[in-house]
């Protein structure tokens, strides 16, 4: 089996140490974009590679272009999406700090398939080093691409990301979800259809543009083609690393100085994803569709692993308590239910736990999905689940008996 | 708090079935919570218990499923009487497939009786 | 008798409106209080609030058109409805015009609310607090029982009423425009080290 980092596409070229791209070697090493007819059909390649989406929903790539693309009467956006608000996730920023003509490259693919008019670039104001990078990209192309183009800075919130909020600050300077439908593939920024596509996909999008969907598929596992980026922290040697699909927990774990007893648990996918234990999820294959099938999410590709002797319950209350501040505070049940979830979830870890507290985070979970605008609460209270399943026993034992046996050891829970 | 029960069954001697019948070509309607704009006050619940009721917090919980016809008069009430428009009738659509979470598995469940 | 009758009927549906008003108003504040009590679900606010308003608005009619064909006051069509432009009582009638035209802008947004919006629905509907004042000063101004302990009385009540229910709503404070309004999202216990 090859090494899941055999296989560097989006981070091919010089060494990562070596910071940012510039064009004159990222046109060497790649060569041209295609012609601008030829960027302008590639829609049919893209849907041909199987690309999916890698902002955490794994929409693929060219249905997503083409609904767009079909709605191109009156002018429309397309919207990078760099706001990379999910804390344990580094791969959007790494993206753009080292590949920014790649990014912007596939942006100017994006535009020209779905016949934008504008382009934006929507990077987190928290990804300092990320933002001078595109821009200083953009200032050598001219300051834009074919189109106007330009850097919109995402406020440092975890839904600021979420594709409707991202439209809306971009309309009205208010990073919260709206109520959709219309999605913003129907009205968007300004009105029009807007196509808001992760950095990852875009620049992806990039490479097929030039190489074509045969290249997509040639790497990647038998089911799963292609390569991504996961963000492994935790480890002896964290950080972004580009992965085949399909590879497994357990070797990316290895290559990142990991060993079969690092950790009890590990977390998938981000603060949307969900908890599994190492033993189920060494052979566990890091692949959209797979993970899906499996009843778990490969999200925004983050692979936490839960340091040695550390509470699960602990972490997850932490976790739930950021889900609840992050909330948009727009819809009742988000912001009253994830708080009294993070709460009651905060007294368990704690051991100040209520004799009836672990039933009453068991009941408003599963109240909670589908009753806010966006997904946020749905994502927070399917971490939990999973956080109930792979960390019940402790769970009870920090309800029931308020111990805490993380370590080896019995303890009072504080 | 309120469980929601089966709608009342539209027997084929009523009249409500009768209209049913008659709109059967008409789509299907389900009713829609606009979430940034509902406020729970809680009247659409207090006009249609069986399809709404209301959390610990006042906001409604919406049963899944397009409406009986003989409740519609019911939920066009509902609709209107919402100081906020936050309730809609739409077009019933088949719910989208939900990301299934592995299940708790029955070893684990929690043991509610609590030891001291 | 005839112009009796006119009279009559003008400061009657004049008392009846007022009294109407004052009652939709409190219940359109009971509304967003959300105000219930075991058997008086709030729905019943609601519409008792918007069959009242509709009912208020046929009597105001009828105060209106007796008052313009009762040949005292002189009054044409264009003084019910424009601003002192009336030679009968022209302060105090031209206030009343004043809260008809609210008072139309209210109903008409109120029936086309599916049209226009929540929000722009709302932002007319704050002009029922200068209507309604503008009504009982009418009334008072202009009214010939004013002096009437029984329209006294009225007056009183009407007063009391909607000032109690408007100092309720004040007192309620942020929490009572939205209920999200209050509510500070942000880290808990579990952020402080816990």
């Amino acid at each position: 089996m090859t090494s899941p980092s055999a296989q560097t596409r989006l981070l091919a070229g010089p060494t990562l140490s070596a910071g940012a791209e510039s064009r004159r070697d990222h046109l060497a090493r790649l060569g041209p974009l295609p012609s601008a007819a030829a960027r302008r059909d590639i829609i049919p390649t893209l849907e041909a590679s199987g690309l999916l989406g890698r902002g955490g929903a794994g929409f693929p790539v060219g249905r997503k272009w083409r609904t767009v693309a079909e709605r191109a009467a009156g002018g429309t956006v397309v919207l990078v999406n760099g706001a990379e608000g999910e804390p344990l996730s580094a791969k959007d920023r790494a993206l753009m700090t080292l590949r920014p003509n790649l990014v912007l490259d596939g942006a100017q693919v994006a535009a020209d398939a779905v016949g934008a008019d504008e382009v934006i670039l929507y990077v987190g104001s928290a990804h300092v080093t990320a933002r001078w990078s595109i821009e200083a990209a953009l200032a050598e192309r001219g300051g834009s691409l074919t189109v106007p183009t330009r850097v919109v800075q995402a406020p440092d919130r975890y839904v600021a990301g979420e594709e409707s909020a991202a439209v809306h600050f971009v309309n009205d300077a208010d990073a919260r979800p709206t109520t959709t439908p219309p999605r913003p593939f129907e009205r968007g920024i300004g009105g029009r259809p807007t196509l808001v596509q992760n950095v990852e996909s875009i620049a992806y999008a990039a490479l097929i543009a030039r190489a074509g969907d045969d290249w997509y598929r040639a790497a990647g596992r038998a089911d799963s083609p292609g390569t991504g980026l996961v963000t492994v922290s935790g480890v002896a040697r964290p950080g972004v690393r580009e992965i085949e699909l399909g590879a497994t927990v357990g070797e990316v774990a290895l290559a990142a100085g990991a060993g079969r007893d690092a950790a009890p648990a590990v977390l998938i996918g981000g603060y949307f994803g969900g908890w599994a234990t190492l033993d189920e999820a060494w052979d566990l294959a890091l692949d959209p569709a797979g993970l899906r099938a499996a009843g778990r999410a490969f999200g925004c590709g983050v692979v936490s692993f839960l340091a040695p002797d550390t509470c699960g319950v602990t972490a997850t209350a932490r976790i739930m308590d950021y889900m609840a501040g992050e909330s948009a505070a727009q819809c009742g049940p988000c912001v009253f239910g994830l708080r009294a979830i993070a709460d009651a979830t905060a007294r368990l870890a704690g051991g100040t736990a209520g004799s009836d507290d672990l039933a009453r985070i068991e009941r408003w979970s599963g109240q909670l999905a589908g009753r806010g605008a966006c997904r946020h609460p749905d994502g927070a209270v399917g971490l939990l689940a999973s956080a109930l399943r792979v960390f019940g026993d402790e769970f009870v034992r920090h309800g029931a008996a308020r111990t805490c046996t993380v370590g080896g050891r019995r303890r009072v829970a504080a | 708090m309120a469980t929601l029960g089966p709608p009342a069954s539209a027997s084929a001697t009523t009249p409500a079935h009768a209209s049913t019948l008659a709109r059967a070509s008409a789509p299907p309607l389900a009713l829609r919570v606009d979430r940034i704009r509902c406020d729970g006050y809680g009247m659409c619940a207090e006009l249609l218990p069986e399809f709404i009721v209301l959390d610990e917090w006042g906001y409604p919980i919406v049963r899944p499923g397009a409406l009986p016809g003989d409740l519609m008069g019911l939920a066009r009430r509902a609709v209107d009487v919402c100081p906020v428009l936050a309730l809609a009738l739409r077009e019933y659509q088949d719910p989208p497939p939900v990301r299934r979470v592995p299940a708790v598995s029955p070893e684990r469940e929690p043991d509610h009786r609590a030891i001291r | 008798m005839n112009d009796q009758i006119l009279w009559f009927a003008a400061r009657g549906a004049g008392v009846v409106s007022l009294l109407l008003f004052s009652a939709v108003t409190c219940l359109g504040i009971l509304t967003v209080m959300r105000w219930q009590s075991a058997s008086w679900p709030r729905f019943l606010t609601v519409e008792l609030h918007r069959n009242l308003a509709l009912l208020s608005v046929v009597f105001l009619v009828i105060h209106i058109v007796t008052a313009i064909l009762d040949p005292f006051t002189a009054l044409g069509v264009l003084a019910a409805a424009v601003p002192f432009t009336s030679s009968y009582r022209p302060l105090w009638v031209g206030l009343g015009a004043i809260a008809l035209d609210l008072l139309l802008a209210l109903v008409v947004t109120s029936l086309l609310r599916a049209r226009i919006g929540q929000r722009a629905w709302r932002a007319v509907h704050w002009l029922a607090y200068g209507a309604w004042p503008l009504a009982v000063v009418h009334g008072i101004g202009t009214g010939s029982d004013t002096s009437a302990w029984w329209m006294r009385g009225i007056d009183i009540a009407c007063v009391f009423a909607v000032g109690a229910a408007v100092t309720w709503r004040v007192a309620a404070g942020r929490s009572n425009r939205s209920r999200l309004a209050g509510v500070v999202v942000g880290r808990g216990p579990a952020a402080r080290g816990a």
